[in-house]
């Protein structure tokens, strides 16, 4: 052993080295190979979920990379032929693949750290240590059979080459890593590919250069063949096909290893994301297998289904549903628990449509249950209290609306009995007095008694007057009940304003009015309720005679074309007292004549322009007026020439 | 001489308008409830009957659906006198039976003239 250096002998003397290049290309593709797997197990390892995994992995990956590395080293050594026989030394043979094991264990570690960046130039010293001491104690075996041979290394070339192994190693180790981090399939797999190249040549070029910095020499003891000495050709044989063997197995179960785990991932990734979504749903969700038993629930639907006991999976429906019925939860289902559960259960199994549950605290809650094929029921359950409250109160409302408003038609209807009973009531009396005041005065006349007939006029017209009264009123009623209906005929208008004319013509000179009457000669064909036609002119027209001394009154009658309809116009106006503005505003107002005193200075129930209007309404018509104090009043009515 | 029967309620009524249709030549019986007049309809057999409508014991509308219904009297004819002015009470007497309809208080020109288009 004191001559392993160079001893400065004569270097003509050191025999040739030749290697069987074949065998060298071997030796760099099984380095290549074993760094690849190196690579691949230390994803492994960084990956692993369980410290025994992680153990396992390491074992696996140091003894692979281990034997690949060892594999290239001794292949590399059958690979130098030298002009003297050559033998192994099968302890040392074996014993040189211990450090390397133990270098490769503790370097997966290193590299299976998730923080490389920092010891990576630590973990190339281990990694070139341990290959190293591989190599020397690999050529201690050789150097220990074969006493003919002599090695002596030169230490100045192995200082010089070890640092060039080491560096691209290192810078290999570290791409793996980052661009692994990155997980992108197709770029990790270049990356490996190209991290396992560099550090398979690192590997070999670390024995090839180690190599080249050792000198041999033919020693001078005659050589001794030892029965341990193997063959070369079936030593390469064993030894590339069995650390092939070895590491394509590792390989192979890495690949298998992280599919594995990246199916199992993806499966926890759908699942996860799918409990994400089913939790962020606001109502309640649950899905029932074919057999009834709960697959999938959210928080919201335990939160809903509060039975007293936790609900668990695989839980049957009926259970839940017999425990919030006898929670009290649900209130359709209390004193008819069998009855109720049935209905549910038949429900649950055939769904048809959504339905309202009643539950305690007087929350509604809406279930919408769907069958789905193969799969089970899936159920969405939504707290419509809210929505079902507003529907109570808006129930109540319209109630009561409708209350309120049958109790009006009541008191209406109440009313119009009233007014009609009263009517009736004041004519039989009425129809005396008119009656036996006309028997009395015919009787006056006839007996020549004129002061008698003269008073018996008065009672007569006071009654007549008093019935007028009684008959506006009982017109005012029927139009506010609705109860007035029109009598449509085809009139003759100049006969009708004629009766209309004498009938106001005491009126009209009584005031020392005059009247007079602009008619067209030829009407169109009018179709109308004659007897309104009449009570609304008989209004305008002895309004004008009462509200007018010694003045004018003019009466016009006009034919109003539109493309649309045919309007008749009449136009009443009066050199009278006139009405201001507020007058004006209110004086189609009911009980609303100018004021309190006109009524009793008039006479007049208050209610002729009133009706006047709504008959006017009534006929598809209008009414206006034009009024200036003192100076007289224009009221204009327009009524379809022919009411449909 | 035409005979009418009167059927009236109210004391005055009856007696102010008996009395001038007396005057204007009409030979009068007068009766006071729904049943008199049936009774008095099948003894009498007046030309023609004046018929209020609101009676006690038995109103008008029954009165006359009964006089209309019975053989003997169907064929005279009924004009019903009311204090109810409605166009449906209208409609409603006639429904009963009657043969025409007037209101109180009664214009006795326009009354005469309806009475007259029976008689003729």
């Amino acid at each position: 052993m004191n001559h392993y250096f160079y001893d400065g002998r004569d270097l003509s003397l050191a025999l040739d080295t030749r290697y069987d290049d074949r065998l060298v290309a071997l030796s760099i593709a099984i380095a290549v190979l074993a760094a690849y797997a190196a690579l691949c197990i230390a994803g492994r390892i960084r990956a692993a979920d369980s410290d025994i995994k992680r153990r396992l992995w390491l074992l696996a990956g140091s003894l692979t990379m281990g034997i690949g590395v060892w594999a290239m080293h001794f292949i590399g050594m059958l690979a130098l032929k030298l002009p003297i026989a050559v033998s192994y030394d099968l302890l040392y043979t074996l014993l040189s693949m211990m450090p390397i094991i133990l270098s490769s264990y503790v370097g997966l570690e290193l590299i299976s750290r998730p923080k490389i960046s920092k010891i990576a130039f630590f973990l190339c010293v281990v990694m070139a240590f341990g290959i190293s001491t591989m190599h020397f104690i690999g050529m201690a075996a050789m150097q220990g059979i074969s006493r003919q041979l002599i090695m002596q290394y030169e230490p100045k070339l192995l200082l010089v080459t070890s640092p060039f192994v080491v560096v691209p190693w290192g810078f290999a180790l570290a791409i793996d890593f980052f661009v692994d981090n990155d997980k992108k399939g197709r770029r990790t797999l270049w990356a490996k590919t190209g991290a396992a190249l560099i550090m398979g040549f690192a590997f070999s070029g670390m024995h090839y250069s180690a190599m080249a910095a050792t000198y041999f020499f033919a020693g001078d003891v005659a050589p001794v063949w030892s029965p341990s000495s193997l063959n070369s050709k079936e030593l390469v044989f064993w030894v590339s096909s069995a650390s092939v063997l070895v590491i394509s197995l590792a390989i192979f179960i890495t690949i298998v290893d992280s599919r594995l785990q990246q199916a199992i991932r993806g499966e926890e990734v759908s699942r996860s994301r799918m409990r994400e979504a089913i939790e962020s749903i606001a109502d309640g969700f649950s899905l029932f297998d074919m057999e009834d038993c709960l697959v999938e629930c959210n928080q919201r639907y335990r939160e809903i289904m509060t039975i007293g006991t936790p609900i668990m999976q695989a839980m049957p429906f009926e259970t839940i549903m017999r425990g919030a019925a006898q929670a009290g939860l649900i209130l359709d289902a209390d004193g008819r628990l069998e009855e109720w559960l049935a209905e549910r259960m038949a429900r649950h199994r055939m769904p048809r449509g959504n339905f309202v549950e009643h539950f305690r605290g007087d929350r509604w809650i809406r279930v919408s249950e769907r069958r789905v094929w193969n799969t089970g029921t899936v159920a969405i359950r939504t707290d419509i209290t809210e929505l079902k409250q507003t529907e109570i109160k808006l129930s109540k409302a319209i109630a009561e609306a409708q209350k309120a408003r049958a109790a009006a038609e009541v008191a209406n209807s109440a009313k119009t009995a009233f007014l009609a009973t009263m009517s009736h009531e004041l004519r039989t009396p009425m129809n005396a007095i008119i009656g036996y005041s006309e028997m009395l005065l015919e009787d006056a006349l006839a007996a020549k008694q004129e002061a008698y007939a003269s008073d018996l006029l008065k009672i007569h017209s006071s009654a007549v007057h008093l019935m007028s009264l009684i008959n506006e009123l009982l017109d005012l009623s029927k139009i506010e009940a609705g109860k007035m209906e029109l009598c449509l005929e085809e009139i003759d208008l100049p006969l009708v304003i004629n009766e209309v004319i004498n009938t106001v013509q005491p009126i009209v000179d009584k005031n020392a009015n005059k009247l007079s009457i602009q008619c067209p000669d030829i009407m169109p064909m009018i179709k109308t309720d004659s007897i309104k036609l009449r009570q609304i002119l008989l209004n305008l027209l002895s309004n004008a005679g009462k509200f007018t001394h010694g003045g004018e009154i003019n009466f016009t009658v006009m034919e109003e074309n539109s493309p649309e309809a045919g309007w008749i116009v009449f136009k009443v106006s009066d050199t009278g007292i006139g009405m201001s503005t507020e007058q004006v505003d209110k004086v189609f107002d009911a009980f609303t004549q100018a004021d309190n005193s006109t009524t009793r200075k008039y006479g007049g129930t208050g209610l002729g322009l009133t009706i006047t209007k709504k008959l006017c309404e009534m006929m598809g018509g209008s009414i206006s007026v034009e009024s200036v104090p003192a100076v007289g009043s224009v009221f204009t009515v327009k009524l379809p020439a022919v009411i449909a | 001489m035409a005979k009418i029967l009167l059927v009236e309620d109210n004391e005055y009524n009856r007696d102010m308008l008996s009395r001038r249709l007396i005057k204007n030549g009409f030979e009068i019986a007068v009766a006071v409830d729904g049943i008199e007049s049936m009774q008095l309809a099948k003894s009498v057999k007046p030309d023609l009957i004046l018929m209020d409508m609101s009676l006690p014991v038995m109103d008008g509308w029954e009165a006359t659906l009964r006089i209309k219904a019975d053989p003997v009297t169907r064929n005279i004819p009924v004009i019903a006198l009311s204090a109810h002015v409605r166009g449906e009470d209208r409609q409603k007497a006639l429904d009963a039976g009657c043969d025409e309809y007037d209101t109180k208080p009664i214009e006795l020109s326009r009354l005469l003239s309806k009475i007259h288009k029976f008689l003729e």
